[in-house]
């Protein structure tokens, strides 16, 4: 055994061997808005074999349809959509169809008004709490996998599934059930088997203990596509890789931080890229647990626009707060997507 | 830290397993109880934990209102067509950008990326005024595609991975010993991609099946989906819990039918690939 | 073979989906030259409005007049309901008769998404309809939504538990208020959960008529512009009077709303003696509780004094005619009946509602229950009728003003003063 080569993080698998272990993995989770990416990085680390040809008119061919499923269907409506923004569309000049253009007008109340500024900065520190215990949670669980018999992953993967699985609507209705004041299971449960006597404890009269709640709900959904994914991606790293580590002395921490990790970082790097633009993009959650209260200390920027724009019917309110919203979510990521770029360029 | 994986794990891991499960499953057992509970013990100052009284009437409430069946279907033609669509254009587009080289490679990957940032909801007014304009509205087909392009940036780049990690070699002896190139792509290429393929079939069917604002504003009552229908739950008289937490659990069936059924493929499609491996 | 399996459930399934595409392609009616009598109509009614035998009662005296006309009775949900009356509306085939709650109605008049109706009132015996909904449907002073139905709110109250706590008549005014709910808090307070009254904190369609009783209003028009005065003495004499009560005798979450925290559950637990509901509420209670058959009673909410009631509120539909139907003669026809004496009579015998006219309130006379919320509705308001109102609802500046009265966050100057300066920005902006 080469002890120099095993001790290098970026050991490429066998490209079969890839296909192989992940084809062992159940399949990863989507969230209300996630989805699975078996080891997109993996086949990064394979060797070349020459697969970069040149061939004409054929990649073009291939690509054709998906762009122009995405230039007719979300390009063009983006383009709309900015146009729209600078136009008066109240309720009425949508039903007459009438034309209005206000120019900045709409820009100018959104990003003058106070209380967007707040709900702004409380999105951005809501999505990296989300994601924060999202990713973490899921990296424990994927390592919690792959140390147990097949019987007892199964039955976690069926409990994970099941969560993903449920509307978001609904989930959001249980928890807000589990948390209630007067009805709720949680209140019952630490009244029954502590000291404590919570039978009229509130958790949304205030900020934080709401946020506890609707952060609780959104991450219940969100962990088990991470952690699936994270279980593919692990699944790909050949045993010998961890035997080689032990021999070396390294505990799990350093481990993960010198062997996993790095290997898995391009799945990582996608994981967190989706999760930071979905955790931004919470709605749902916060709609239905507290619609926003109490005294709108819980209104998230999609509610925000939400409720400016459909809620009193102006729709080029809302196209510009859309508009912010998406240049919000893209200078917050744009990291990621340069770094998920370069990683995807070297592939070839 | 025990590197190889023992047939039955440690203690300590299979009680956080325990734990790990109830976590996740509690508040779907809430659901599935609260749906065969009788109306008056849903909101109630008596928890129970185990429900005492079981009924089926929220079920057949949520199966014989108005609707359902029509719903249903609409949302398994949009959902199934969205998912095979979807992977169909993915795969062709992942192939390129995974196998040539070829200029604007890079763009589209990145614009791929880029759109993948906008909100769905945020596509609500404009596609409803150009839809307006072309007299497009309530057409069901322009559902499936706009599913369609949502769920591609994602699909492409998740399929781009595997055909990255193929073997051409594989393929190549195939058609040495006489295979034609089609026929080396479908029995050689194909079953290793199968983990890829339903991965992103998965994501593309949820996605489809669990959207609702786009349905509820394009789409008139005939061709509407059933994340509709659950809002039907909510009338002038209050909510219906029951019947809310019935339509829920319902809802999440085929989900969950459709990955379980899945996860069976994938173990047969393992061990296809070790033969080849 | 797998693959050969995929590729046919892909030809199947573009089939299916345009198959079903095809199925479900609306046939556009015929063109605009044939006659009225040829035409379809589609009528949105929404969902627990009226019984099955009022609609086929009203379409089997309309087949009989038209017999060629079809007539597409759609139940539309409450849940997202503007959306789909905008989308609709402003679409290229809206429905041709829409049941409007009435607190959007004047929303979609003033876009232009209804008619006119106002030659027509007299025709419609619009003399003796309800004003509350008659306000509601107008816009100024033009008819667009023709009142359909009504409900309102009283007191419902667990008689066992009065007879229990000695109180041996149902309160009056606001002063016989208190003393029954002293007397059944001493008797049953020893419970933290029981609740003399039971008042979720959002529940600004009960804390309104004390509002209004006291004289005060949530906002009033001075010249061509609105003024929010929930910061009135008066308005504020009617919050603290009812920050007082809700405070030591309700136990409901001070953040929960009447759909979240259904007052009617606590009821029929015992752990609430009085709430304030509308009149289906009764039939919830009973059909959770049936032994509570002859134990709940019901009372108007209590004025100042003896001499009067608390004006309530006023919820219920209007009728209207989109401005884009293709079959207007036909649709009014249609709503003419649904309207009418014939049908507003089997709709408040059989439906339990309030029918539009003062003429019929005489049909619950012998109800104990209904023919309190009768009593009750003939001193009724509304919220202001503007478009804009629609705003103030879904902004929820009254919910969160009350919210923050009744845990005591702002005081009610504070509290008033806030909602009042955003209820005059959001009717006018």
């Amino acid at each position: 055994m080469d002890l120099d080569a095993d001790r290098s993080p970026v050991r490429p698998p066998r490209p079969a061997a890839v296909a192989v272990e992940v084809a062992d993995t159940v399949p990863p989770a989507a969230t209300a808005g996630g989805g699975p990416v078996p080891p997109a990085g993996l086949p990064a680390a394979a060797p070349r074999r020459g697969r970069g040809r040149r061939a004409g008119a054929l990649p073009y061919g291939l690509v054709l349809p998906s762009i122009l499923l995405l230039a007719g269907l979300l390009a063009y409506p983006l383009v709309v959509l900015a146009r729209t923004s600078f136009q008066k569309l109240d309720l009425r000049q949508l039903i007459r169809r009438e034309t209005v253009w206000v120019g900045l007008d709409n820009y100018a109340t959104i990003l003058s008004d106070r209380e967007f500024w707040t709900v702004t900065v409380r999105t951005l520190v809501f999505a990296a709490v989300c994601v924060g215990l999202t990713i973490g949670a899921g990296t424990l669980v994927a390592l919690l996998m792959r140390r147990l018999g097949t019987g007892m992953r199964l039955l976690v993967s069926a409990g994970m599934l099941l969560a993903w699985a449920t509307p978001p609507v609904s989930a959001a209705t249980v928890f807000r059930w589990l948390f209630d004041e007067q009805y709720g299971v949680v209140n019952w449960a630490v009244t029954a088997l502590t000291p404590l006597d919570w039978s009229r404890h509130s958790w949304f009269d205030s900020a934080l203990p709401a946020f506890t709640v609707i952060v609780l709900c959104v991450v219940w959904q969100a962990i088990p596509f991470v952690a699936l994914t994270l279980y593919a991606g692990l699944t790909t790293i050949p045993d010998d890789v961890f035997e080689a580590a032990r021999i070396d002395g390294a505990g799990a921490w350093r481990t993960f931080w010198s062997v996993t990790g790095p290997m898995l970082k391009p799945v990582f790097l996608i994981l967190t890229s989706l999760s930071v633009i979905w955790d931004l993009k919470v709605f749902t959650q916060v709609y239905v647990i507290t619609r926003g209260g109490p005294d709108r200390q819980t209104v998230l920027i999609n509610l925000y626009t939400y409720v400016q724009g459909f809620g009193v019917s102006r729709f080029g309110l809302a196209s510009a707060a859309a508009v912010i919203m998406v240049l919000l979510t893209l200078s917050v990521t744009v990291w990621y997507v340069r770094t998920m770029v370069r990683v995807g360029e070297e592939e070839l | 830290m025990s590197a190889v994986r023992s047939r039955r794990g440690s203690v300590a891991a299979n009680v956080a397993a325990l734990l790990v499960f109830a976590f996740f499953a509690f508040p779907v057992y809430w659901m599935m109880t609260t749906a065969l509970k009788p109306s008056g013990e849903i909101r109630t100052f008596d928890v129970k934990l185990f429900p005492t009284t079981l009924t089926f009437e929220h079920f057949r409430t949520a199966t014989s209102s108005a609707g359902f069946w029509t719903f249903l279907r609409n949302s398994l033609v949009v959902s199934l067509s969205v998912t095979l669509l979807s992977v169909l254009v993915a795969l062709l587009a992942a192939t390129a950008v995974a196998r040539f080289r070829f200029r604007g490679r890079r763009a589209y990957l990145l614009a791929i990326l880029v759109v993948q940032m906008v909100p769905l909801e945020a596509l609500v007014i404009p596609m409803y005024l150009v839809l307006r304009d072309a007299d497009l509205l309530n057409v069901l087909p322009v559902l499936v595609a706009m599913y369609m392009a949502f769920v591609l940036p994602f699909t492409v780049w998740t399929l781009r991975g595997f055909v990255a990690a193929l073997p051409v070699e594989l393929e190549e002896a195939a058609m040495i010993d006489g295979a034609s190139r089609w026929g080396a792509f479908w029995r050689v290429t194909f079953p290793l991609m199968a983990p890829g393929l339903i991965a992103t079939g998965v994501f593309a069917f949820i996605q489809a099946w669990n959207e609702f604002i786009l349905a509820l504003t394009l789409m008139e009552k005939s061709n509407q989906t059933l994340p509709v229908w659950l809002g039907t739950f909510k009338t002038a008289q209050g909510t219906d819990w029951g019947g809310l937490m019935a339509g829920s659990t319902l809802f999440a069936i085929p989900v969950v039918v459709f990955a379980v059924a899945l996860q069976g493929r994938i173990a047969s499609g393992a061990a296809a690939g070790a033969v080849k491996g | 073979m797998r693959h050969r399996n995929v590729v046919v459930a892909g030809i199947a399934a573009a089939l299916v989906a345009a198959g079903a595409a095809g199925c479900t392609d609306d046939p556009q009616p015929a063109d605009a030259a044939s006659t009225p009598q040829a035409k379809d109509i589609t009528v949105w009614l929404m969902n627990g409005s009226a019984p099955d035998p009022v609609v086929k009662a009203v379409n089997a005296d309309f087949a009989a007049k038209y017999p060629n006309t079809k007539v597409n009775i759609e139940i539309q949900q409450w849940d997202g309901i503007q959306e789909k009356m905008t989308t609709a509306l402003a679409g290229n085939t809206p429905p041709d008769v829409l049941e409007i709650g009435n607190t959007l109605v004047s929303k979609f008049a003033e876009s232009g998404g209804l008619r006119d109706l106002t030659d027509r009132k007299a025709d419609l015996g619009g003399d003796s309809w309800l004003q509350g909904l008659s306000d509601a449907g107008t816009l100024d002073g033009k008819l667009y939504g023709v009142p359909y139905y009504a409900g309102n709110r009283a007191v419902l109250y667990r008689k066992d538990l009065f007879a229990k706590a000695g109180i041996s008549s149902p309160p009056t005014d606001r002063a016989t208020f208190v003393a029954a709910a002293e007397k059944l808090q001493a008797k049953f307070g020893s419970d933290p959960k029981f609740s003399a009254l039971y008042f979720p904190g959002q529940y600004w369609y009960a804390a309104l008529p004390f509002v209004w009783d006291s004289g005060g209003d949530v906002a009033v028009k001075e010249g061509d512009s609105w003024k929010g005065t929930l910061d009135s003495p008066e308005s504020q004499a009617g919050l603290s009077w009812l920050k007082d009560v809700v405070t030591k005798y309700s136990k409901a979450p001070v953040n929960g709303n009447e759909n979240d925290n259904d007052p009617a559950v606590p009821l029929g637990e015992g752990k609430a003696a009085m709430t304030i509901d509308p009149g289906w509420k009764v039939g919830v209670v009973l059909k959770n509780k049936p032994a509570l058959k002859n134990q709940i009673g019901v009372f108007p909410i209590p004025g100042e004094s003896a001499d009067r009631t608390a004006p309530v509120f006023l919820g219920g539909s209007n009728l209207a005619i989109s401005e884009g139907s293709d079959a207007g003669d036909l649709a009014y026809e249609w709503l003419k009946l649904l309207a009418g004496e014939k049908a507003q009579t089997q709709l408040a015998t059989e439906g339990g509602v309030i029918p539009n006219k003062t003429t019929l309130l005489e049909l619950h006379k012998s109800d104990p229950i209904l023919s309190v919320f009768d009593t009750a509705a003939k001193n009724s308001k509304f919220t202001p009728a503007t478009p804009k109102w629609a705003n103030v609802e879904s902004s929820t500046i009254l919910q969160d003003m009350l919210v923050s009265i009744f845990s005591g966050r702002k005081s009610v100057p504070d509290a008033t003063r806030e909602a009042s300066e955003a209820i005059t920005k959001t009717l006018n902006g």
